[in-house]
């Protein structure tokens, strides 16, 4: 019997998160899959490992009651399997120990993990041995890559250059940070030269004796011994023999690819780039009538005035733009466009510097509105998923939102998907990373990137203007986007992980059958 | 007593604590009860030597080394929780300001901050940076009015903008008397035998006990913030519950745990039934609308409207605020 085992990386509230959960619908399939061709392929078990923070931000893990789960699946009630894997499969999964997982990982035939961050901030493999066991050449394995990890270090590092704890940087140290940035804006990537650079910054500030170096680690040396724990993790893989390096975007395949070489000096192998499966998008297949009601609540509470709205959909940070969101919206007002601005973010609480500055804006030119869903307000929309879907269907009925992604850092761009997918909303973006990539592609339109502030204020007024002339449809290609909705369906997506694995396993089968053939042969020869 | 029963104890006190309001029982308090024993029940796991290894090897190590001794391994334990607790708990008043000391120390230690003994910089996850962010703060609150009541106690007139300029110093101090126990523990166990093993056993376990009681305090007061995020209330809380004795009812309900599994052997108690493991349920966030209501028949459409979330909303002080309401 073939033993494939997924360990699920729940750590965070995050696109790692929201993947996993994905890829968990897309496993579910496969094994329906291949329960339908038991008689040809044998018995196959498959194995779901959760790992997750537990109340003192310890890493614990738990084995989920695989057939209980493909039990709801049979049943279709994804709603119940959604809920439950954001609970971090509680109720049909057992806590186990780091041994447990140790040996049930080592003792499967294909181990897809679905963070390559799976052992950085977790305490389980403070030892390098327990990472090595984990990656040890026994098996196959898929690891994905879901995030840009040079472009992630460098913008760490520009907030570690914008943040009051450093007080000898010197300047020069500085422009070299902020030109990388800035030079990565530019191109919408960031080019060997630069990764380079970028990782003779980290060695100086890992290794120099400078004051500026030495105050740097004081402050964060916990950032560079995470470097140095993604540099050993990549490294590992670079040696394994039967590994798949499974990456969103091209553009992020190519990022790690060259850093990892950057910095290893060897080359990751095998490279696959998938899209990220979207449990969403199974929710819609399966739940088009609830998201109908949803939708025409939403429809008649923001089908009144004819006011243009700006969505912005994220978390509450830097890197995210929402600063440039909030200026943007600043800008329109003040110019006096009665905008409104619906923010979905989990963290907007009335005592966060953001919701303070809206309220300022709105007060000080008597204009324009604000409408804030989020966790941190009790009216999240994302608690229950189909009321967002709800929700985007409905402002993509008024053919007057415009979903805005002013992020600097992008792997993939789910939120963007989303909004595109179930809204066919008009998308303006920062032309970056994964977005710049789905431009290419032709799911995002061309005309609606941006590269700096100045870009994105002159465009969305420019769009404004196009809205209120009823062009709204001349930006939206929503051909492109049914081909995309296909591309990231967890159910259409199995297929694409069952080649992948049924390649692995035979790779595998037949490297063993080699060697064995080679050994008999010796024998003969002896003999 | 079971630490749930602790919790609840302690809360049943408060509830007749006029200082705190009525009012504010009832809105905070009682919530902070019902999640705050969830939580000790989830600590009472970290308690049981089949669920927690590392307990299992510091007992089964120190029962082991003890007996080899000819040292009653009960008897040890014992006078090895007397010199914790008169250490810790011995100045009534003082045992908390040991005991928040030791945790904005900790805090301070995972935003970054070198140990003040040893030196030693921690690596800690964005998470633990987050809490610890919190727990700082909110003892910054509560350890200058704490240490300022202590000084006012014995005669020392000192206000507390002055120890809230000194801080990190008391607290570093206090740190290290905390820590310190283990030492004065070893140094124990070296006057009784020369056994090295012994010697490590013991301090081994009495370092797991001490570990699990600060990481209980530790997250009873993550669990309180993320209940109620209001530094100063979580702070006024902690204040009267170090007052009416929760930290050391708390410690002692855990060595009484403990002590339950010292001089006998593990495999007995292994045959005993498993507890159901609710450790996730603590952690998740309140769910404002679970999935499984909205798979409910709907009644009719004006009871589905008040059901969806509604926007909050920022308008011009001009316009009427219509948080929650259609718009």
């Amino acid at each position: 019997m073939k033993k494939l085992a997924v360990l699920l990386d729940h750590r965070w509230d995050s696109g790692v998160k929201t993947f996993s959960i994905g890829v968990s619908l897309s496993f579910l399939k496969l094994y329906e899959l291949l329960e339908l061709f038991k008689n040809k392929l044998g018995d196959v078990e498959i194995d779901f490992y959760v790992m997750a923070y537990n109340h003192y931000s310890k890493v614990e893990y738990f084995k989920v009651d695989f057939n209980e789960l493909y039990g709801i699946y049979k049943n279709k009630d994804i709603k119940r399997i959604i809920e439950l894997a954001n609970k971090n499969y509680d109720g049909i999964s057992e806590r186990i120990g780091l041994d447990d997982i140790l040996n049930e990982l080592s003792g499967s035939d294909f181990k897809f993990i679905t963070s390559v961050g799976f052992g950085i901030y977790n305490d389980s493999f403070e030892k390098k041995e327990d990472l090595d066991k984990i990656l040890s050449n026994n098996g196959a394995y898929m690891i994905m890559f879901h995030t840009n990890y040079p472009g992630n270090f460098l913008y760490n590092l520009v907030e570690f250059m914008n943040s009051d704890g450093l007080k000898n940087t010197s300047k020069r140290t500085k422009n070299k940070i902020y030109s990388l940035l800035n030079r990565k804006l530019i191109r919408g990537y960031i080019d060997d030269r630069d990764q380079k650079e970028l990782i003779d910054i980290i060695e100086y500030l890992s290794k120099s004796n400078t004051e500026e170096a030495i105050e740097f680690r004081n402050k964060y040396g916990w950032w560079l011994d995470e470097v140095e724990k993604y540099t050993y993790t990549f490294r590992k893989l670079t040696e394994l023999k039967n590994v798949i390096n499974l990456f969103p975007t091209y553009i992020v395949s190519d990022s790690n690819s060259r850093f990892i070489k950057n910095v290893s000096r060897s080359n990751i192998k095998k490279r696959i780039v998938l899209h990220e499966p979207m449990y969403m998008i199974t929710l819609d297949k399966y739940y088009k009538n609830e998201i109908e009601e949803y939708k025409k609540y939403y429809l008649d509470l923001y089908n009144k005035g004819n006011k243009i709205n700006l969505l912005y959909v994220g978390r509450r940070s830097k890197e995210k733009g929402i600063d440039d969101i909030i200026r943007l919206f600043e800008d329109l007002v003040k110019e006096g466009e009665d905008a409104r601005l619906v923010i979905l973010s989990p963290d907007f609480g009335e005592d966060t510097e953001e919701y303070k500055k809206l309220e300022e804006i709105v007060n000080k030119y008597k204009r324009g509105e604000i409408h804030i869903y989020s966790k941190a307000l009790g009216n999240s929309l994302h608690e229950y998923p189909l009321y967002y879907m709800g929700l985007l269907k409905a402002l993509g009925e008024l053919n007057s939102t415009i979903y805005i992604n002013p992020t600097y850092l992008e792997s993939f761009g789910l939120s963007t998907l989303e909004a595109i997918i179930f809204g066919k909303l008009l998308t303006i973006y920062r032309d970056v990373d994964g977005l710049k990539e789905l431009k290419e592609e032709g799911y995002l339109n061309d005309q609606t990137a941006f590269r700096t502030y100045e870009d994105l204020v002159n465009l969305t007024k420019k769009i404004i203007e196009e809205i209120k002339n009823g062009k709204y449809g001349e930006y939206v290609n929503k051909k492109a986007i049914e081909i995309l909705e296909k591309e990231v369906d967890p159910e259409e997506l199995a297929y694409e992980y069952a080649k992948i694995i049924g390649e692995m396993i035979y790779d595998q089968l037949k490297s063993e059958y080699n060697n064995l053939e080679v050994q008999s042969k010796g024998i003969e020869a002896v003999a | 007593m079971a630490l749930d029963d602790v919790v609840k104890n302690a809360f049943a006190q408060l509830s007749t604590d006029a200082s705190l309001g009525q009012q504010v029982y009832n809105a905070v308090i009682s919530s902070l009860s019902d999640t705050l024993q969830a939580t000790a029940k989830q600590i009472e796991m970290q308690l049981d030597p089949k669920v927690n290894k590392s307990l299992k090897y510091a007992i089964e190590g120190f029962n082991i080394n003890s007996t080899k001794d000819g040292i009653d391994p009960s008897q040890l334990y014992g006078e090895m929780g007397n010199i914790y607790k008169q250490n810790i708990f011995g100045n009534g008043t003082f045992s908390n300001i040991y005991l928040l000391s030791t945790l904005y120390i900790r805090g301070l230690k995972k935003l970054g901050y070198p140990d003040p003994i040893t030196g030693r910089r921690e690596i800690a996850t964005r998470q633990e940076r987050e809490n610890a962010q919190n727990i700082t703060n909110i003892i910054a609150e509560l350890l200058p009015e704490s240490l300022s009541q202590y000084y006012q106690s014995i005669g020392k007139n000192v206000t507390k903008s002055e120890i809230m300029a000194n801080l990190d110093k008391y607290a570093s101090i206090l740190y290290g008397a905390y820590s310190g126990v283990t030492n004065l523990i070893g140094s124990y166990i070296i006057s009784k035998t020369p056994n090295i093993s012994l010697l490590e056993s013991s301090t081994r376990l009495m370092s797991t006990l001490n570990e699990t009681f600060i990481s209980t305090m530790e997250g009873s007061i993550y669990t309180m913030y993320s209940k109620l995020q209001i530094p100063e209330a979580v702070a006024l809380i902690l204040g009267k519950m170090g007052q009416i004795g929760l930290y050391n009812n708390t410690f002692d309900e855990m060595y009484r745990k403990i002590g339950s599994y010292i001089g006998q052997g593990l495999k007995q108690q292994q045959n005993q039934p498993v507890v159901p493991q609710p450790v996730q349920q603590v952690n998740q966030p309140n769910i404002q609308q679970p999935m499984q209501q909205a798979n409910q028949p709907r009644q009719n459409q004006q009871n589905q409207l008040v059901q969806f979330p509604q926007p909050h909303v920022i308008r011009p002080l001009n316009q009427p605020q219509q948080n929650q309401q259609s718009i």
